[in-house]
């Protein structure tokens, strides 16, 4: 390990003071250790010192806070008691701590068999109300200090062993643990280096926490009479005196009161923020991060005038997207996920965007379905559906629209169905809402689109749910979902790729028969590029949120333009490839979207690139009759 | 009956609940009966009295079934809890049920409007601040909401309960302070047991809901149009009511340890009076009868919610 | 006898009735300097095969040997020696490397558990050394993994698997969660090194174009089961098995889109209950067709028939 990392300790400390809630935390628990330090030493004389005649009184010059009934200073008292009530705090949780985290790690580390034992034994401590157990560990040993602390340390060990069972368990099934036991890492160095750091994290909130009730506990205890005993003063006895003159002289409760309070608020505070700060996502490494590409205009606009649009035949497009731009704020400048992209679907065709993670295909997605979330923006200078501006104000008008000519389907299905609903509501659901179908009628319908997309005995499965399904079912649910209300457009991101390659196949026919069918068109969004081919006319490809090509299927098989997309197509292994030669890369990274680079978003990476590409955005325009491409060198007649 | 879904359910449920209902009580009871023992000094000394004489100590022991086989006490003692009897006070001698039944349904009346508070107030608390805060809208609320929440937690219930006998009965006279004489008694015991749970519930059922706001399927019913009520309603709700109705049971055993402080506080006769009195006192039986009593509740309510939660998952139904 | 060797290996979850036997009497043999490709879908087993090869998931049944020497009877520390010669590379790096250990301390840490008497600074070398080879710079030694992309991260997992000088590596869908164009610099790496060290690769992807690429021997598994092995150019071009053949139809073709692709009928059974006798008989095209030997299939185990040196199909309609 290189000399130059920092301990752990620096690395935490950045990100723990940059939150806000940190300092004030900080400070009131710096000058909590003061007070428990210093403060018996200042004031343990003062707080002892009874004085009948001045029993009673409010703040004055002599006394701050004013005397108890003993005439006892209470600003002295105050001070001095913190340091039992924190001490007391902070054995009991550390008793928890140590018992609660030994048995959650041994359970979490043994047989299946004892494992089941021990998870279950905790349930059932924890189900035990904690002061009850500590009320009753208090009635054995009899009354004070020593009992008091064992009680509420045996009474909160079961929520620290429950804590730390389940965080080790789930990181007990990450996959650095089994990589490390393949290595052949011993179960200490395993326990050491693995498991403890890792959720370490959650444990910080949860001792932090429990100092805060531990306090409250020994309070409360202290306030039945059970805990601190007299002459010995914590906060909480302090509290059971001033209880009892509390309509005299509120202040001798309401300090000790106060103080818990502020001591409680402070130790969550501080602990959530420390937690925070320990996790690994806001560390840097030593050194500087490597230089990045400068970035010019952030959004990238281009230089040209309006683009050459592909339909020609003059019939209107089904949809109908100009200048569409998604921006989403952040701290050092806006992240623009789709730059300024135009193109057009026609009625019935089939159409594919491909690109890498980054291309911004799915945002391109989102905003043409009117989903793209807060914080993000939509812009785009004409976006129609049918004629029907998608951009207009009025949401609950476009709702009816886009719920009946729209249908979406997305990546993973099971995540996509709620777990709660039968598959029967969910798939009548856009009927019953947009058409005022009757369930009745609307569930008759759901059975008949399941029947379409080729789920068996669709009239059965109607009750079921949606684990009940298998992946490629539930794909096709999601279909037969959308084609409830007939749709003109179907706008299907990742349809295939959680599902396998036969049941792939599948999905892929049954859209294909739709379009057929219905003459609906299909907007197809995925990185594999075989799907598209297997069903798309027309390909768009996307790089760093813009359109670089825009080409039917047989010339981007064939011969693509833009050279991102020829690069893509090489470095795809394809079942009819060459094995012996390695397959093409392209070289450095996608561009980070908060920092697009002036001039052409693929220049850095390109092996033709020219001056002019860095400098200018080369817009999207024809190539040759459907076919667009954005890139200066394409466009340059051959020598 | 056990080939339909709810049936076969509800059969699950219901072995699951009997299963785990035994095993706790048999630890519980294992517990009680040991607490006697467990305390160092002689009972029947204790009993007896200082100034007793050894003859009249081991007629107290023979009286109490002390001079037995300690397998021997156990299965008296289970016998007799079967019987419904748990023994007589060492101070007052009067039948330990009695003092239960005199004072449970003082402790019931007061759990209850406590419950009835919390659930009634921070399901739509929470879901209120769940719908403004989603995808960090209203960070002002957001913080404000959370700090809020966790200085309530933060208080001590005997705390509150102070304040609020304060505010409400001395200086306002609106309320009555102490005991159980009318019906509006309960209103600030109530209060003072519920406030902490109140605030707890409500930032997980806002955390629950935030959670399943961001869950693909809630996409899906904003592409389907839905409109946002249905969503929430429909969609949202019966995906957060299992989170919610867990920490609820949970939380009711907290409540129960909640009214044993603050009865104390506003000397209502319940339970929890009787048990710190029982404490003070050393009057075992009185103690061991009230823990029992009171550990039985919290494990039947929390085997209730486990039993209903498996009930209203569609997932638990197996094959 | 040089290689690894996996003999009718069994790994089985659970036991007793709900014991889910994911791979059945498995066996491949993987040699020196060359790639055993392996296919299948959901529940096919291969990624439990692949645990149960390095001792990560209980293996039932079989042994695997490296170079002769057992591995699956092997104990204690004679085990851990031997198990480093079989190394792994997961899916995903975010997940496989420990998000709080640096990328040099990550893979210093296999250095230092095969050779614990290298002293820092030549681990640090080692490390170094390592890096440049997968062709991350040693600068990356200070990063931490979510600093990485992933590329770059599945670069740290091979350099880690390669720390323990391992001759064979089991790449776990390696490259499936990765862009095309990363993909295409991994598989790259992959074969170079393979190439100047010898390395034996068993090649795991769902993606059989990628595997076609990859791989010398390709096996098909279906539910538990390997129903085909043979040589690459034969398994794509000709194979013998009906669910080899619907899956090879199946695979959307970049440069020769298919109109109509055979459709297999039904789902994958549930693996928990596969069918009886040969478990791809409910939805075999063949069988279907012909009732004489839908009555083999359903009730026997269909034979291992050996069509070449290198090609076996487990069918009843072979040969």
């Amino acid at each position: 390990m290189s000399r130059r990392r920092r301990s752990p300790t620096l690395q935490t400390a950045r990100p723990f003071f940059r939150a806000a809630s940190a300092w004030p935390a900080a400070a009131v628990l710096g000058l909590l250790l003061c007070l428990v330090v210093a403060g018996p030493e200042l004031w343990g004389a003062a707080a002892l010192k009874t004085s009948i005649m001045r029993s009673g009184e409010g703040p004055s010059a002599d006394f701050l806070l004013g005397t108890d009934r003993l005439g006892r200073d209470l600003l002295a008292r105050t001070v001095t008691a913190s340091r039992l009530s924190l001490g007391l705090a902070l054995a009991a949780t550390a008793i928890a701590g140590v018992l609660g985290v030994s048995l959650g790690i041994t359970i979490a580390f043994a047989t299946p068999r004892l494992q089941a034992a021990g998870l279950r034994l905790i349930e059932v401590l924890l189900g035990f109300p904690g002061i009850l157990l500590a009320i009753f560990v208090t009635a054995i040993i009899g009354p004070g200090v020593e009992s008091s602390v064992l009680a509420i340390g045996i009474a909160f060990s079961p929520e620290f062993a429950r804590l730390a069972s389940t965080l080790a368990l789930s990181v007990g099934g990450r996959d650095y643990i089994a990589a490390a036991r393949v290595l052949g890492v011993g179960r200490v160095r395993l326990l050491r280096r693995h498991v403890l750091p890792n959720i370490a994290e959650t444990l910080t909130i949860a001792v932090f926490s429990t100092t805060g009730a531990a306090l409250i506990a020994i309070s409360s205890l202290s306030f039945l009479g059970l805990g601190v005993q007299p002459p010995r003063f914590d906060w909480g006895r302090m509290l059971v005196e001033g209880v009892e003159s509390f309509y005299a002289t509120p202040i001798a409760a309401l300090a000790p009161a106060t103080m818990i309070a502020t001591t409680g608020l402070a130790l969550g505070f501080f602990g959530e923020a420390l937690a925070r700060a320990m996790n690994p996502l806001l560390w840097s490494s030593a050194d500087a991060s490597e230089a990045d590409r400068e970035s010019g205009n952030a959004a990238g606009v281009t230089t040209a005038a309006r683009p050459d649009l592909t339909l020609s035949d003059g019939t209107p497009p089904l949809l109908d997207v100009d200048g569409l731009t998604v921006t989403f704020p952040a701290p050092r400048g806006d992240v623009v996920a789709v730059d300024n992209i135009d193109f057009r679907l026609a009625e019935r065709e089939i159409v594919g965007i491909v690109g890498e993670s980054g291309s911004g295909k799915t945002q391109t997605a989102l905003a043409i379905s009117r989903l793209v979330s807060y914080p993000g923006r939509v812009a785009a200078r004409r976006l129609t559906l049918a004629g029907r501006d998608l951009l207009a104000a009025d949401a609950r008008a476009l709702d009816r629209f886009l719920g009946t000519r729209l249908a979406l389907v997305f990546q993973d299905p099971m995540s996509s169905l709620n777990p709660a609903l039968s598959i029967g509501t969910q798939v009548a659901e856009p009927a019953v809402v947009h058409q005022r179908m009757r369930r009745d009628a609307a569930l008759l319908r759901a059975g008949e689109r399941m029947g379409e997309v080729h789920i068996p005995r669709p009239e059965d499965r109607l009750a079921q749910y949606p684990h009940e399904f298998s992946g490629g079912m539930q794909q096709r649910a999601m279909i037969a979902m959308g084609l409830m209300n007939d749709p003109a457009l179907i706008v299907a991101d990742e349809p295939t790729t959680a599902l396998d390659v036969t049941i792939q196949a599948q999905v892929i026919e049954v859209l294909r028969e739709i379009n057929r069918r219905h003459r609906t068109a299909i907007l197809l969004i995925s990185h594999n590029i075989g799907v598209i081919a297997g069903i798309c006319s027309r390909v768009l490809v996307m790089y760093a949120g813009r359109i670089v090509e825009d080409v039917s299927l047989a010339t981007l098989l064939v011969g693509p333009a833009h050279p991102y997309t020829r690069a893509l197509m090489a470095s795809v292994p394809d079942v009819a490839a060459d094995r012996e030669q390695p397959l093409q890369t392209i070289a450095g990274q996608p561009p980070d979207p908060g920092r697009l680079p002036q001039g052409c978003v693929f220049a850095p990476r390109c092996d033709l690139v020219r001056a002019r590409c860095r400098t200018d955005a080369p817009p999207l325009v024809a190539l040759a009759p459907r076919h667009r491409v954005a890139c200066w060198v394409a466009h340059e007649p051959a020598p | 009956m056990a080939s339909t879904r709810w049936g076969r359910a509800a059969a699950l449920a219901l072995r699951r609940a009997a299963a785990s209902l035994a095993s706790v009580l048999a630890a519980l009871m294992l517990a009680c009966f040991l607490l006697v023992h467990l305390v160092p000094g002689d009972p029947a000394l204790r009993v007896a009295g200082l100034d007793a004489t050894p003859e009249d100590v081991a007629n107290v022991r023979h009286t109490l079934g002390l001079d037995l086989p300690l397998s021997q006490q156990f299965v008296n003692y289970v016998t007799g809890i079967a019987r419904l009897d748990f023994g007589k006070s060492f101070v007052t001698r009067e039948p330990v049920v009695q003092v239960i039944a005199d004072r449970l349904p003082k402790t019931l009346e007061l759990a209850t409007a406590a419950m009835l508070l919390v659930m009634g107030a921070s399901l739509p608390l929470g879901m209120v601040a769940a719908a403004l805060t989603h995808d960090d809208r209203n960070r002002f609320f957001d913080v404000a909401f959370t700090a809020a929440t966790s200085a309530m937690s933060a208080l001590p219930n005997f705390l509150s309960a102070t304040f609020l006998a304060f505010f409400f009965a001395v200086w306002l006279r609106w309320l009555p302070a102490a005991g159980a004489i009318e019906w509006s008694s309960v209103i600030l015991p109530a209060v003072a047991v519920g406030l902490r749970p109140l605030a707890e519930l409500a930032r997980i059922v806002r955390v629950e809901m935030l959670n399943a706001l961001a869950q693909d399927y809630v996409r899906t019913a904003r592409g389907k149009r839905v409109p946002q009520w249905l969503i929430y309603l429909r969609h949202v709700l019966p995906n957060v009511l299992t989170g919610a109705l867990t920490i609820g049971g949970l939380l009711f055993a907290g409540l129960i340890a909640g009214t044993v402080v603050v009865e104390n506080v506003f000397a209502w006769p319940g339970l929890g009076t009787a048990l710190v009195q029982g404490i003070l006192a050393r009057d075992y039986p009185v103690v061991q009868g009230i823990t029992l009593l009171l550990g039985f509740a919290v494990v039947t309510v929390n085997t209730s919610v486990d039993a209903a939660l498996t009930f209203l998952d569609p997932r638990a139904v197996k094959r | 006898m040089s290689g690894l060797m996996v003999e009718a290996l069994a790994v089985r979850y659970g036991s007793g009735r709900h014991a889910l036997a994911a791979v059945d009497r498995a066996s491949l043999a993987v040699a020196d300097g060359q790639t055993h490709g392996l296919v299948g879908e959901s529940g096919s087993g291969k990624s439990s095969l692949a645990r149960g090869i390095v001792g990560l998931a209980h293996t039932a049944a079989g042994r695997v040997l490296l170079d002769g020497a057992d591995l699956t009877n092997a104990r204690g520390a004679r085990a851990r020696t031997l198990r480093r010669g079989v190394q792994i590379v997961f899916q995903n790096p975010r997940g496989s490397l420990n998000p709080r250990m640096t990328v040099g301390e990550i893979v210093a840490e296999a250095i230092l558990v095969h050779r614990p008497a290298v002293r820092a600074g030549d681990r640090e070398a080692a490390v170094a050394a390592l890096l440049e080879l997968v062709g991350l710079g040693a600068a990356a030694a200070e990063r931490f993994p979510h600093q990485l992309s992933g590329g770059q991260g599945q670069r740290v997992a091979i350099a880690r698997a390669l720390a323990t000088e391992a001759r064979f590596v089991i790449l776990d869908e390696v490259t499936s969660a990765l862009d095309v164009s990363v993909q295409a610099n991994i598989l790259n790496l992959l074969r170079r090194l393979q190439r100047e060290r010898g390395l034996g690769f068993l090649f795991i992807s769902h993606d059989l174009a990628v595997v076609r690429y990859m791989s010398d021997v390709v096996s098909v598994m279906y539910l538990g089961r390997i129903v085909e092995t043979g040589p690459v150019a034969t398994l794509f071009t000709d194979p013998r098995h009906p669910y080899t053949r619907t899956l090879m139809e199946a695979v959307p073709r970049v440069a020769m889109p298919t109109g109509r692709t055979l459709r297999l009928a039904g789902e994958i059974p549930d693996p928990r209950f596969p069918p009886p006798g040969c478990r791809f008989h409910t939805r075999c095209p063949l069988a279907s067709r012909d009732a004489a030997l839908m009555a083999r299939c359903r009730s026997v185990e269909p034979p291992s028939v050996r069509l070449t040196e290198r090609h076996v199909v487990h069918c009843h309609a072979a040969g």
